[in-house]
């Protein structure tokens, strides 16, 4: 997924149609890239993590394309968090990156 | 039928004979013999005894005659329509060999998709998953592979809908290969009519679209399980069905009647819901559900996600998108299965697209309150999360 892609979804959002078809047109024309991610620029690591409070539990990450994801909060750092999702059978180890993260929040309380 | 016209050519000789011996003895009687049927009756009587123009052997031989050629006829006929009934009989017993061929030809390439793949990961074991490339860098080279693997040349699990289809002789196969079908295949531009679905695809700029015969043939080749519902697939100009990297849109018809939709979504809700869910309707890789890659939204009478899943077995996820066009009698739902990871919003916005594409008959819109439609046993958030 080239990063010019989610910086064009990110640019237009959910439009009309007529705007859904340039964006695919985009998409799809646009050139393979491989952008290696960007370590936390934003963060300092010399200061704790303000997420480190979170790990061991349960949280919902929206992320900055729309995404939905739950799970325990594993570990974080300034490039990746990563949840343990319990999945029927397995657990799976899911990372995400600490750039497409919009919200880490916990739900231990939540309905 | 050379007998029939000599014997009708002698009668005839016969007749002029009989008209001639007439016409000497009254060119009135001859007039009338030729002009009345039966006539020759009254100067055969007339002249019975007269030696000159006496006709009662003309007659004999012209009755004789007409019930011979009769008999010849009605036997021609009836040889005729004995034939013919004997070519329609050839005829349907052709066409129901040929329906038979195509019944096994349709369902053919079903009977392994049920099967676990040989590689499948045992239940309970633990797999390291993640995104931290999606969008953002490259994926191992490893999960790449996998992660694009051709969708032509996938062995999904299959859905639950082809699991009572009937099973065709394991000797029955179709005979194309995947360029073959695709090659055969007519790519539709413009608009899609379904008039029995009552509703019309309007094909967007740049998108094209198989349906029928051209479909099933691509989807056989493929070895993709059939579906019921599918009613068509719709791909980008510029996708290649037989490259490593295809992707196509599964425009699919869900016949269950009016669908209640809520408002709006609550997409934690949603998802708690979806980890749960067992009876999943739209076309998916029916993987584990790992989260949604684009969270559920509704509006306007189309509700357009992206789930990303984990098959069975595998060690990359893959993304289901889905979009739903809810109609008075049933849904439009495009989806596109088990796409790369990452290609989220290309994806979801193919969807969302194609969905607003549909055209409803007057009469068949969605209104928020069933007006005497059907209704259908699931909710919108039902259906989206797989739970009825």
């Amino acid at each position: 997924m080239p990063l010019s892609a989610l910086f064009l979804v990110a640019l237009f959002g959910a439009g009309a149609p007529a705007d859904d078809a340039v964006r695919i047109e985009q998409l799809i024309h646009a050139p393979p890239a491989a952008v290696p991610a960007k370590p936390g620029a934003a963060r300092n690591a010399n200061k704790p993590d303000p997420d480190a409070a979170l790990l061991g539990k349960n949280v919902r990450v929206r992320t900055v394309d729309g995404g939905l994801y739950a799970g325990t909060l594993q570990s974080a750092d300034s490039a990746s968090i990563v949840l343990r999702i319990e999945l029927p059978g397995r657990a799976l180890n899911y990372a995400l990156p600490r750039q497409g993260v919009s919200i880490l929040e916990s739900v231990e309380n939540a309905p | 039928m050379t007998w029939l016209f000599a014997l009708q050519l002698v009668l005839l000789v016969i007749g002029i004979a009989l008209v001639m011996r007439v016409w000497r003895a009254s060119a009135l009687d001859g007039v009338l013999c030729l002009i009345l049927p039966f006539y020759m009756i009254v100067p055969m009587i007339k002249h019975w005894r007269d030696p000159q123009h006496d006709i009662r052997y003309h007659v004999l031989l012209l009755v004789l005659g007409g019930m011979g050629a009769a008999w010849m006829q009605w036997n021609f006929a009836h040889h005729i329509l004995a034939d013919r009934i004997s070519e329609q009989q050839q005829r349907a017993h052709e066409a129901g060999q040929q329906v038979q061929t195509l019944h096994d030809y349709v369902y053919a390439g079903t009977q392994e998709d049920d099967r676990p793949a040989p590689d499948d990961t045992p239940e309970g074991e633990t797999v390291d998953l993640g995104r931290a490339g999606l969008g953002h860098t490259s994926p191992p080279p490893g999960e790449a592979a996998a992660a694009s693997a051709p969708v032509t040349a996938r062995t999904t699990v299959v859905a639950s809908d082809s699991a009572d289809m009937p099973r065709a002789p394991s000797s029955v196969r179709t005979t194309f290969t995947l360029p073959q079908a695709i090659a055969a295949a007519t790519f539709r531009r413009g608009a899609f009519e379904r008039s029995t679905m009552g509703f019309s695809i309007d094909i967007p700029e740049h998108f094209h679209l198989l349906a029928g015969n051209d479909m099933r043939r691509v989807e056989t080749a493929a070895q993709q399980p059939l579906d019921r519902h599918e009613v068509a697939w719709m791909m980008h100009e510029s996708v290649l069905l037989d490259a490593p990297t295809a992707w196509h849109v599964t425009v699919r018809w869900l016949s269950d009647g009016w669908v209640a939709a809520n408002g709006t979504f609550d997409a934690w809700q949603l998802l708690q819901d979806a980890r749960h869910g067992s009876a999943a309707k739209l076309a998916g890789s029916r993987g584990a559900l790992i989260g949604f890659a684009v969270a559920p939204s509704y509006s306007g009478g189309i509700a357009d996600w992206v789930e990303e899943r984990l098959p069975a077995g595998a060690t990359a996820s893959v993304l289901d998108c889905h979009a739903v066009r809810l109609g008075r009698r049933g849904v439009v739902e495009f989806s596109v299965v088990a796409a790369p990871a990452g290609s989220q919003a290309l994806c979801d916005m193919s969807v969302r697209l194609l969905a607003r594409s549909v055209r409803f008959e007057p009469g068949e819109e969605y209104s928020p309150a069933a007006v005497g439609a059907p209704r259908a046993p699931y909710t919108l958030g039902e259906l989206v999360a797989g739970t009825r």
